[in-house]
């Protein structure tokens, strides 16, 4: 009995901190996304982009962002079911340019501005985001370049 | 929540173990595999093919070969170094087996990256001769 009570008791602390992070962790990933599409970049969370950008994406993948990206049938098949699975349905977080950038949606603009830092690109989650590649997006372990500020 | 996490951990360790059988068994193939392989088509190819040049591997590797980049770009000048994704920043792993024993050990690997970045570098599929002076070249850069 005490073991069950201390077991709700860390469960209660465990959502409370959960709450606290702002649900800012979208890890682990499926090994399968960490390895598709976590080898040019970190692994974007899914819940970030509507179910129609995500399909402009992995429809796109022979040429993503002027480069080759593609993957055979089956594991395009799997990738994409499961951003659809976990896509955001919020229409903040829909593509609003014909490529489906992530950093064109009314959401990211809104928390990131539109000028990326000095010789980076918003592609590069980890200049600020340290912990990118494991999907923790925690706004308090943030470290900005020196002197940038977000520009709308 | 938090028994919820700890079967998450589970299922998560269960995974690296999963993994870890499926890395070994990937294993099978070793980067003089591949050299043979490429030594076999490349023949085929081109009946004078005389052999692989690690030096011919070099100057392919650092040249631009008609598309923005060459293999460098992302891979540094030194393929047993770590890399940078030119845009993105991502790290790469060392590209030489000297320094990253998981290359070229796996087919469908080296033929999904081989197909994606010759694509990029040269805007069409890389012939065998070309993968393997690569190879020979990268086989031959000290860790």
């Amino acid at each position: 009995m005490k073991f069950v009570s201390a077991l709700f008791t860390s469960a209660l602390v465990c959502a409370a901190s959960t709450a606290v992070a702002g649900g800012h962790n979208y890890g682990p990933y499926p090994a399968y996304y960490n390895e598709e599409c976590g080898s040019c970049h970190v692994p974007y969370p899914a819940q970030l982009m509507t179910q129609v950008g995500w399909e402009t994406q992995i429809n796109g993948l022979k040429n993503h962002f002027g480069t080759d990206a593609s993957v055979d049938v089956p594991a395009s098949q799997t990738i994409l079911s499961y951003l659809v699975n976990n896509a955001a349905w919020k229409s903040k977080y829909a593509p609003t340019d014909p490529a489906a950038r992530v950093s064109k949606t009314n959401w990211f603009v809104k928390e990131h501005g539109t000028m990326p830092p000095k010789d980076k690109g918003f592609s590069n989650c980890t200049q600020c985001h340290a912990q990118a590649a494991q999907g923790e997006y925690n706004e308090h372990k943030l470290t900005l370049p020196t002197g940038w500020r977000r520009v709308h | 929540m938090h028994a919820h996490n700890y079967i998450k951990q589970g299922l998560g360790l269960f995974g690296a173990i999963a993994m870890a059988a499926v890395v070994s068994a990937a294993y099978a193939e070793t980067p003089q595999n591949f050299v043979d392989t490429f030594a076999q088509e490349a023949k085929t190819q081109n009946p004078a093919f005389k052999g692989f040049s690690a030096k011919a591997g070099e100057a392919f590797y650092k040249n631009k070969h008609g598309g923005d980049w060459s293999c460098s770009s992302c891979h540094t000048d030194n393929p047993a170094a770590e890399g940078k994704h030119t845009v993105t920043g991502k790290l790469i792993q060392p590209l030489s087996p000297n320094a990253n024993p998981a290359r070229f050990t796996d087919a469908a690997k080296v033929n999904k990256w081989f197909k994606r970045n010759c694509n990029d570098v040269l805007k069409r599929e890389c012939t065998a001769e070309e993968k393997g002076n690569l190879l020979t070249y990268l086989l031959s850069v000290k860790s």
